[in-house]
């Protein structure tokens, strides 16, 4: 029976931790450490109203913040708003074709880059030819 | 330790008492044991015979199931452990925010991967 007691604390040691984290719950913007909150203040303003699981996703982006390089840390800044503006759908098809191009050889990944630098061109011109000339004149 | 010192005397006391067993007796007896080994190990379940080990026969082996036995739920709990673990960590995949960490640092900004054109592209660089 002493074998059986040890076993069952022995379980309940070892899952604790899943039961612990499962039962987490949202964290308010003011209980972050104050380097969380200088990261993630492009979303301070929404922060308390995201769900539990996207709170955990920012943070974890904000966790490996440091480790990265300035250029790197420059993008997640200026594209940290925009992300959690984007509905979950969208976030996963973005993360799913990212993992995808990641999975690709590195001469099709460059040449993804290039198609969407050309992409970018090419709307550029479109928008340059079908907006009105600045000087033309007011009759 | 009390338990082996218990045991010990309890062992002596009926090699003690043996001794004085009639013969006639002591034959009964051990007809009567060697049949009881004979059928140890019929109705016992297949999980106490693969726990017990090496087979039925001597009372050696006997004390070695017990002492094996004793252990189960230990190691069942462990092996439960060792399951609910890595399926835990096994559902979970990569550590929250990490794709997208690496994604909004990554030198293609998002609305690329949102893009349709470059979504279609994507499909086709995979066939």
């Amino acid at each position: 029976m002493a074998e059986a007691r040890a076993a069952i604390i022995f379980l309940l040691l070892l899952l604790a931790p899943l039961a612990a984290k499962a039962g987490a719950g949202q964290t308010n913007w003011l209980q972050l450490p104050p380097e969380q909150r200088q990261i993630l203040a492009p979303v301070a303003s929404q922060w308390d109203r995201f769900p539990e699981a996207q709170q955990n996703k920012l943070l974890g982006v904000a966790k490996r913040y440091p480790k990265m390089t300035p250029e790197q840390q420059q993008r997640i800044r200026s594209q940290l708003e925009e992300w959690a503006r984007l509905t979950p759908e969208q976030r996963d098809r973005a993360r799913q074709n990212y993992q995808n191009l990641k999975q690709l050889p590195p001469e099709k990944r460059k040449e993804a880059r290039e198609l969407w630098k050309d992409y970018r061109q090419f709307e550029a011109d479109e928008a340059s030819t079908a907006a009105p000339p600045r000087s033309a004149p007011v009759q | 330790m009390n338990e082996e010192r218990v045991a010990d005397s309890i062992r002596r006391y009926l090699d003690l008492c043996a001794q004085r067993i009639e013969p006639v007796v002591a034959e009964r007896l051990r007809r009567a044991r060697t049949e009881a080994l004979a059928h140890y190990g019929e109705g016992r379940s297949v999980l106490r015979l693969a726990v017990a080990g090496h087979g039925t026969g001597s009372p050696g082996q006997g004390a070695h199931a017990w002492g094996t036995r004793r252990w189960v739920p230990l190691l069942l709990a462990l092996a439960v452990a060792i399951g609910v673990s890595y399926w835990h960590y096994s559902e979970q995949g990569p550590e929250p925010g990490e794709i997208d960490a690496l994604l909004l640092a990554d030198d293609l900004p998002v609305g690329a991967y949102l893009d349709h054109r470059f979504d279609a592209w994507l499909k086709r660089a995979q066939q």
